[in-house]
């Protein structure tokens, strides 16, 4: 009790005078999986319209490999996106760094995205297609349209495919290889991945510190976006 | 010595295009958790501008890694292990890098009574006799090839509910031992940088402190090999092996301590090298 | 020719379930045709398909607003509807009217109306886009000038119901479809929707509605058809001083 005491302490101190480490980490957590999101979240926009709007075989098969992917253990994807970079000769130079973290999130939030995406747009009324129908929308205008209605929806999607991508430890872990420079900035070290290697050198209450930081940090990311949902409408 | 001047000299007028380029190093948690790896690659950059991307994954895995050809030098301690990949020539032109050894802890009561023998296998043995806990680490790391090592020393297959397996490296192997009260085998240096965290004592010495000698632990350092994977940075690792095996290197490592202990002893510079040191023990057939 | 639409023995099912079958309707420029008929026996279902919302199974749906045949592409520009609830988007009373008019525009004329709007928000009512005017003419029509800016989501049914109205009525359509307007509607909104209809025909316009209320047809509609169990049943035309005319079978068409 008195060590998770000190942690907590030793977090918010590490928090009001961050050192290079801690600075380092939160950048790398941070750049990796935001851009893992900037990255998924239009292609998953599309393809989501598509699916949701769209009528064509197999459809509801897709929706289930989607649904199935969502639970993908990270460690998993981590595992195939190193086999898969090793073996493909030009993209070898891409492992142990942040671009290969990228990719795997990438592979690791889209089925999420998409998933609550989908079922955002089916949670709007048909009526509302059927309205932009018959004032003349063509398909795509319809998609848009409709895509309008689910924006909450969609905000959620971010939302979370943001929050599994920045606490994840298994997948950059592996594909990153948790680098640090000698000087102590992280390289491929993420706040999460920092977590795993300080803890198991036995340093726990800087382990702990890393660990209260990241919650501080999606906490913060939270409330933000808790701001740009408006109440009342489009629910 | 010269030669090696003349290496430096080589690279250092490349210092150039070297900077641009990186060298990546697959090596086990315990060289890099000490912080060592740190401590000899900060002056590597200093001699090279370059710096070193260190993947601490472990011994089984770094060994694999090398084998896929995505990364460049590896350095681990499990000369069977080691052996095999030199033989099957995934890894080239092996070095003696430096030493510790290993220890054998447990709960401070001793439940076993092995406390003070100098032969791990005969403790182990007794151990399983009275079915104390032990906690291996079951994750092929060097530790874990030893401590499978000595159980075939010993004759004895370790299985039943004494017998558990973490999974887990050597520091949260070791607290984990210090909750169940159990028996492990753990190198010294990650021991003396916890120590003060567990409730576990030294029952069976290594070698570094007159003990065992079964429980020496080296290390060695090895290149990828160019032919397989033309790609990996071949000269970049030499030049790093270079360094590590120079009296630069080892003298870094023979200063570093730790709480002023001393974690590794530098055995790379031998005024009589044996031959078995760049080849598989073995090699004769 | 006086036919701008003509639907040929339309068939249309749900699953297993037939709505339509075979169904001939000829729609007359400039004037108002009321589909009467009970909850189920297919009025809305005929809607989508003059709408080409659905595509019939058998039989077919064409246009001809100039005289000769209309391109599906071309007749879908020039005609609008109301459903039976207004399914407004989830945003403010000016960008759903000006929604069809949004579609239809250039992107310069989407920036000046945006402009304006935003202009008139803040107090200075430019003249600056035939957009907005429209917007505010359709809301005049329908008696909610000053709605503009209001939340869609902040409007009683009967206020919502009117603003789909205004959002078709902007467009202008040469044919207007009403999926029984004025259903479950508190009286005041009743009177302004048949209000607007009745001037609609007024500026001989087209209107098609459907309501399960017979009197409101009489009222309304140049003439009634009646659907029963997927078919027409009667076709009634009336005098301008609202007595039935002499029924006409269904079969007589042409």
């Amino acid at each position: 009790m008195g060590e998770i005491w000190g942690s907590v302490q030793a977090a918010f101190s590490l928090l009001f005078h961050p050192d290079r480490y801690l600075l380092s980490t939160i950048l790398v957590s941070f750049k990796v999986s935001g851009v893992a999101l900037l990255l998924c979240f239009p292609v998953s926009a599309v393809l989501a319209a598509a699916i949701a709007l769209g009528r064509f075989p197999g459809r509801g098969v897709l929706k289930l490999l989607i649904r199935t992917a969502m639970g993908l253990p990270s460690v998993v994807v981590g595992l195939l996106v190193l086999l898969l970079l090793s073996e493909a000769g030009p993209f070898k130079g891409l492992l142990w760094t942040p671009r290969a973290m990228v990719i795997s999130q990438l592979v690791l939030i889209t089925p999420l995205v998409l998933g609550v995406m989908i079922s955002a747009l089916e949670g709007v009324s048909r009526r509302v297609a059927e309205a932009a129908h018959v004032l003349g929308a063509n398909r795509v205008q319809i998609a848009w349209t409709v895509v309008r209605e689910a924006r909450v929806g969609f905000l959620t999607a971010g939302v979370a495919g943001f929050g599994r991508a920045i606490a994840e430890v298994g997948s950059v872990l592996i594909v990153g290889g948790n680098i640090a420079w000698a000087d102590g900035t992280s390289y491929t070290r993420t706040l999460t991945t920092a977590i795993v290697v300080e803890s198991r050198k036995g340093n726990f209450e800087m382990a702990l510190a890393f660990g209260i930081v990241l919650l501080v940090l999606v906490l913060c990311v939270n409330l933000i976006l808790g701001f740009l949902e408006r109440p009342g409408e489009a629910r | 010595m010269k030669k090696f001047l003349a290496l430096g000299g080589l690279l250092l007028a490349l210092g150039g295009p070297l900077a641009a380029m990186e060298l990546v190093l697959a090596t086990t948690t315990s060289t890099y958790d000490t912080g060592l790896l740190d401590r000899l690659n900060r002056a590597f950059e200093e001699f090279l501008g370059v710096k070193v991307k260190v993947i601490a994954v472990g011994t089984g895995a770094s060994l694999e890694l090398a084998k896929r050809g995505v990364v460049d030098v590896v350095l681990v301690h499990a000369r069977p292990l080691e052996d095999r990949y030199l033989r099957e020539g995934w890894l080239i032109n092996r070095r003696d890098v430096m030493f510790n050894d290993f220890v054998v802890v447990g709960p401070p009561d001793d439940p076993a009574g092995v406390r003070g023998l100098t032969d791990a296998a005969e403790a182990f043995r007794r151990i399983a006799a009275a079915e104390v806990r032990f906690l291996s680490r079951g994750d092929n790391s060097g530790t874990h090839f030893r401590e499978m090592e000595i159980w075939k020393a010993a004759g004895i297959e370790p299985r039943g509910k004494w017998y558990l397996i973490s999974g887990k490296g050597m520091g949260d192997n070791l607290v984990q031992a210090s909750f169940m009260g159990a028996y492990t085998i753990t190198d010294r240096g990650t021991f003396i940088a916890m120590r003060k965290n567990l409730d576990l004592e030294i029952v069976v010495e290594g070698p570094v402190k007159g003990g065992d000698p079964a429980l020496m632990n080296p290390y060695g350092i090895m290149a990828v090999n160019p032919a397989r994977f033309p790609d990996r940075n071949y000269v970049l690792a030499m030049a790093y092996i270079g360094f590590i095996t120079s009296p630069a290197g080892q003298r870094i490592i023979a200063e570093f301590t730790v709480d002023g202990e001393h974690l590794f002893y530098p055995t790379a510079l031998k005024a009589d090298p044996d031959f078995s040191e760049y080849v598989p023990r073995d090699w004769r057939g | 020719m006086r036919e701008i639409i003509a639907a040929r023995d339309l068939h249309f099912g749900y699953g297993r379930r037939e709505v339509l079958r075979g169904v001939d309707l000829a729609v007359r420029r400039g004037e108002i045709l009321a589909v009467v008929g009970p909850n189920g026996a297919g009025k809305t279902t005929l809607f989508r398909l003059l709408t080409f919302y659905l595509r019939p199974q058998r039989g077919t749906v064409e246009y001809f607003l100039d005289g000769h045949r209309t391109p599906v592409r071309e007749a879908r520009r020039r005609i609008a509807a109301v459903l039976q609830e207004p399914a407004l988007f989830s945003t403010d009373v000016f960008t759903n009217v000006a929604y069809g008019l949004f579609l239809r525009a250039s992107c310069g004329e989407r920036t000046r109306a945006r402009l304006a709007r935003v202009l008139q928000r803040l107090g200075l009512p430019l003249a600056l886009s035939p957009i907005e005017e429209r917007v505010e003419a359709a809301l005049r029509a329908v008696g909610l000038s000053g709605f503009a800016g209001r939340r869609a989501y902040a409007l009683s049914r009967g206020e919502a119901q009117r603003v789909a109205l205004a959002r078709a009525l902007v467009l202008e359509p040469d044919v207007l479809f009403l999926d029984e307007p004025t259903a479950s509607l508190d009286p005041e909104s009743t009177s302004v929707i048949e209000g607007v209809i009745r001037d609609l025909r007024g500026a001989g316009r087209t209107v098609v509605l459907s309501t399960h209320d017979p009197a409101q047809a009489r009222r309304l509609a140049d003439r009634i058809v009646r659907l029963a169990e997927g078919r027409i049943v009667e076709v009634v035309g009336l005098t301008t001083n609202g007595e039935s005319a002499p029924p006409q079978s269904a079969a007589l068409w042409g």
